[in-house]
């Protein structure tokens, strides 16, 4: 099982139901990444992908050997099964209400990129595989 | 004649039924259900409410409470009902469905600050944000500005040392206004950054990727004749999506940890931990073994930053650009082998 999420400094993912940003580039990359596999996410994720319906697979939360997008849900009910996380880093405080709880002392960053978004300066991408 | 006087009874019994739905505030309007005919309604009646906006999602109390803000409207978020600070920056009003009326729904943009009152205290910030008020130039000098209760003060355990900001109430990144006195508020700095500049974050990179406009409203909120205002109540709507994109209602506390307020002058002094007839203000650098023995909260009670990967503990959560900072205690970081950063320390 892999999973992408975004970030803020606080770990933080939403609040009031909402995503806390956006960012058109870091879509883009995600699909780019893809390599001919179908990403999974939920309805919640649907409205960032329109332009990329082909790429993408509704389900309902992560699955066994499958890419799945994640915004509103606890990834730590995931870990056991987690192979790879792949983090955006905003690199901005947003305000949160629900947070990311995942411990990753038991994962390894192998990779760590930088780009700049459609709306923010720096966006960071970090690639943990669990150790 | 019969005809003229019934006509009259009529008319008489038409004006005060207008009248009536015009000055009660329990005439409630769900902006998120977009009751539009009867937001235009009290909007017709009352023009002001341009600024103040009228209604709600919940009814509102419709007399002014003991510790109400200053406004004498009702519908805003009374003091008396938000919870001591206790340590969190801010906490959602409403269920963060914020105040707007459907009247107020427009994707025009416009900024629109209230004057100073007699005491000189800053009063409601209400805006139509997009793109279009955004900055164009730089950020300018503010420091000529002195906003109600607005003191210079140093201490080592707030983040950049001044405890007080010139705070924006409509930030600057969101409307590129430098030193406008009915924008600026005398705010700590837990204000600014930890309460209201992550709500002008989100906002303001909403705005640049999506291009739409979002309504935003902050009041000071004041008890009584104080010059420095308690908090700021924070309102926020996209227009464009309907709030889908950005919708939120809360109150962010003018408090900062380890250090008590006087809010009616600005004074401040470090929170006693013991009896102590130490002055209540520094402007001095203190060592955190120095302020335990005088009895004041230290740095060590109060925690410092340290990452996993570095070696120095820090005071300044954003020195250095940590990344996911973890917060212990002066004890702590030292037993682990940390030491104090030369730039915050």
């Amino acid at each position: 099982m892999r999973v992408i999420i975004c970030l803020d400094d606080n770990n933080g993912m939403l609040f009031n139901n909402r995503r806390q940003s956006r960012d058109r580039v870091l879509i883009s990359d995600i699909i780019e990444n893809l390599k001919g596999e179908k990403l999974c996410l939920n309805e919640f994720s649907l409205p960032l992908f329109s332009e990329y319906e082909e790429h993408i697979q509704v389900c309902s939360a992560p699955e066994k050997g499958k890419l799945f997008f994640l915004e509103n849900l606890d990834l730590s009910g995931f870990s056991k099964d987690l192979r790879e996380v792949t983090v955006y880093r905003w690199n901005r405080a947003y305000p949160a209400d629900f947070t990311c709880q995942l411990d990753f002392s038991s994962y390894e960053m192998v990779n760590e990129t930088e780009f700049r978004g459609s709306s923010h300066d720096k966006i960071t991408k970090l690639v943990y595989v669990k150790g | 004649m019969n005809k003229k006087i019934i006509s009259l009874i009529l008319i008489l019994c038409l004006s005060f039924s207008v009248l009536l739905t015009g000055c009660t505030e329990d005439t409630v309007t769900d902006f998120t259900q977009n009751n539009t005919q009867t937001a235009y309604e009290e909007k017709t009646t009352h023009p002001e409410s341009d600024l103040y906006g009228e209604s709600v999602t919940e009814k509102q109390q419709t007399t002014k409470p003991a510790n109400s803000t200053q406004n004498p409207d009702g519908y805003k978020v009374a003091l008396g009902s938000i919870p001591e600070f206790s340590g969190e920056a801010y906490i959602a009003v409403n269920n963060n469905i914020p105040g707007f009326s459907a009247s107020d729904r427009t994707s025009r943009y416009f900024e629109n600050y209230e004057a100073l009152d007699s005491l000189g205290r800053c009063g409601i910030a209400f805006a139509c944000l997009g793109r279009e008020t955004m900055p164009t130039e730089e950020r300018g000098t503010i420091g000529s500005v002195k906003p109600s209760g607005w003191r210079t003060v140093k201490y080592d355990i707030v983040d950049g040392k001044y405890l007080y900001n010139r705070c924006h109430l409509i930030g600057f990144q969101l409307s590129g206004e430098n030193a406008n006195t009915r924008n600026l508020i005398t705010g700590t700095r837990y204000l600014n950054i930890e309460g209201m500049l992550p709500f002008e974050n989100m906002v303001a990179d909403y705005i640049k990727e999506t291009g739409n406009h979002v309504l935003y409203r902050v009041t000071p909120v004041f008890k009584g004749s104080e010059l420095v205002c308690r908090g700021v109540q924070m309102e926020a709507y996209s227009v464009e999506d309907n709030g889908d994109g950005i919708c939120f209602n809360v109150y962010c506390y003018n408090s900062q940890p380890g250090i008590s307020i006087n809010y009616s002058t600005g004074e401040s002094e470090l929170n006693r931990i013991a009896d102590t007839t130490k002055p209540p203000l520094t402007t001095q650098k203190e060592t955190s073994e120095e302020k335990t023995t005088s009895g004041y909260v230290s740095n060590a009670s109060y925690g410092v930053w340290v990452t996993r990967s570095g070696k120095r503990y820090h005071s300044d959560r954003y020195c250095s650009n940590m990344k996911e900072p973890s917060n212990i205690t002066v004890e702590e970081a030292k037993s682990q082998g940390y030491t104090p950063c030369g730039k915050c320390y």
